[in-house]
């Protein structure tokens, strides 16, 4: 089990003259469930990006499943989930299952769709237990609920890791508990490997398998234990409160 | 109300219209949600460019217009992406270079303001069985991409990061939109004109937006809804004696004013009721 999905190598990344992330060197196991922590600036949805081929690095190699970013194409293999889920109109007219059903817009054949494809959509709103809603506009519906919408069209593309950007941030605590209990659960039954971003040190300690702590660098990696123990945080996160962030629109 | 299916430009008429009322909102529906439902107005005006230079070099104005608008769409669209410029930036470039090329250029060709009138405005009455064809053909190319390509490109509009990053080419399908939107405009010239054909690209999805609770609800009430307005249009226009296609927009607005009033009161009874 103990295959890396991801490799990254001293990876170096600025926005202009402004450096973001400066050899950053990380590995993600199959079966990990990787919180990646960094106080706000600290490049974390940068690094993420780089991942998912949304940006190119200025320096270092990606490897995902082994193969360089350069020649990947299985992208069906990693599920995204986004920072606040969808970036607009919040009127935006769809309902519950059209929005699952795109996650199987990568794994379709010529565009052909199947009953496989059917099953994986409802394997997905069972998962998350969604199927009650699959008729509702989105839009309608609370935080938590297009949170796990959203969690339900990545399962629907059946990804090998779950890639996710602050996943909680606009839910209440409760809401956020219970969807970190689902990702615990879906890591132990279906062997998904996660790899989570989070500002929220507090939230995530207990939740994940191993922690990486970035500032520009990595400063840190190992279990949840050490991490504690280390005075590494505090000094990452001097005068910041490492509290949950609420979102007007959440 | 026979009388009306009498004259044979009338039926033309009809049938141009059903075509292009069922069109315009289902790309109209795409354009809307990217954020681009003026993409509509800049292609138009670009196109009149492309008639004012047919009339020039004697040629087929319509096929002129085709190329106008389907070079100038995928400017725009390579203005939007690459450019330091916005997409409403790019888009206001190319509306008013497109009319006054068409001004300047039907100077030129000495044409009257009359027949630039025509595609300006519409001009069902001068509708050929030819003309419908040609609006046939593009409807079919139109409809059908957007039939091949329904789940890829709804995923973009839905989401372009997301669909990026899981392999979905959004380049390729951000080209293809704005080339079947041009297409889309080019077909319209007849019944509404150049200058209105936004109109039917956004209205009707607009009205659709009301009370639409998923994107198959917007795309089948989009589509009623331009229907609605094609004939309501058609139908006014004949007997009131007024131009079609002005009458099909307000006819168009008409409903959309209809469907923001319906919503509106359904949220007020929500609310009482609550």
């Amino acid at each position: 089990m103990s295959e890396p999905i991801i490799e990254i190598e001293d990876i170096w990344f600025s926005y202009g003259a402004e450096p973001v992330l400066e050899g950053v060197s990380l590995e993600v196991i199959r079966g990990d469930i990787l919180g990646l922590i960094g106080p706000n600036g600290s490049g974390k949805t940068t690094l993420l990006k780089l991942i998912l081929g949304l940006l190119s690095p200025q320096r270092g190699t990606i490897r995902l499943f082994g193969q360089e970013l350069g020649r990947f194409r299985e992208w069906a293999r990693l599920g995204y989930v986004r920072q606040r889920g969808w970036d607009f109109e919040r009127n935006f007219p769809a309902s519950v299952e059209e929005i699952v059903r795109l996650g199987r817009v990568p794994r379709l054949r010529w565009g052909a769709w199947r009953r496989i494809d059917t099953e994986a959509v409802e394997r997905a709103l069972h998962a998350v237990h969604i199927e009650g809603l699959r008729h509702r506009p989105i839009s309608e519906l609370s935080g938590g609920q297009q949170q796990r919408v959203f969690l339900a069209r990545v399962l629907a593309q059946e990804p090998e890791i779950l890639v996710l950007d602050e996943p909680t941030a606009a839910v209440d605590p409760k809401v956020e508990a219970e969807f970190y209990k689902l990702l615990r659960k879906l890591n132990r039954e279906q062997g998904l490997t996660i790899l989570l971003v989070s500002h929220d040190l507090e939230a995530i300690v207990t939740q994940v398998t191993k922690i990486a702590c970035l500032n520009r660098k990595l400063l840190f990696c190992g279990t949840p234990q050490e991490c504690l123990a280390s005075d590494l945080l505090e000094r990452v996160y001097v005068g910041k409160r490492l509290m949950h962030h609420q979102h007007p629109w959440g | 109300m026979g009388d009306i299916f009498a004259f044979g430009f009338m039926r033309l008429a009809f049938v141009g219209g059903t075509i292009v009322g069922v069109l315009a909102p289902i790309i109209g529906t795409f354009l809307v949600l990217r954020r681009y439902g003026l993409i509509g107005d800049g292609l138009g005006h670009v196109a009149f460019g492309g008639v004012a230079f047919g009339h020039l070099m004697r040629t087929d104005p319509i096929l002129m217009a085709l190329v106008y608008s389907t070079v100038a769409a995928v400017g725009m669209e390579q203005f939007r992406v690459k450019g330091r410029l916005g997409g409403d930036v790019a888009i206001a470039i190319f509306l008013s270079s497109g009319l006054a090329l068409g001004l300047v250029l039907a100077r030129l060709a000495r044409r009257s303001t009359d027949q630039l009138w025509t595609y300006l405005f519409g001009s069902v009455i001068a509708l050929q069985p030819g003309d419908v064809i040609q609006i046939a053909l593009i409807a079919f190319i139109v409809l059908g991409s957007l039939w091949v390509m329904r789940r890829g490109l709804f995923f973009v509009t839905f989401d372009e990061e997301t669909a990026r990053a899981s392999g979905v080419p959004v380049g390729f399908y951000n080209i293809a939109l704005v080339l079947l939107a041009a297409l889309t405009v080019v077909s319209a010239i007849q019944i509404v004109g150049l200058l209105l054909i936004s109109a039917l690209l956004v209205l009707p999805v607009a009205a659709a937006l009301q009370v639409a609770r998923s994107f198959r609800q917007t795309l089948v009430l989009g589509v009623g809804s331009g229907l609605l307005s094609v004939y309501g249009g058609l139908i006014g226009s004949y007997y009131l004696d007024t131009p079609p296609g002005p009458t099909i927009v307000l006819m168009a607005l008409g409903i959309f004013l209809l469907a923001n009033g319906a919503r509106l009161m359904s949220r007020s009874a929500r609310v009482l009721a609550a």
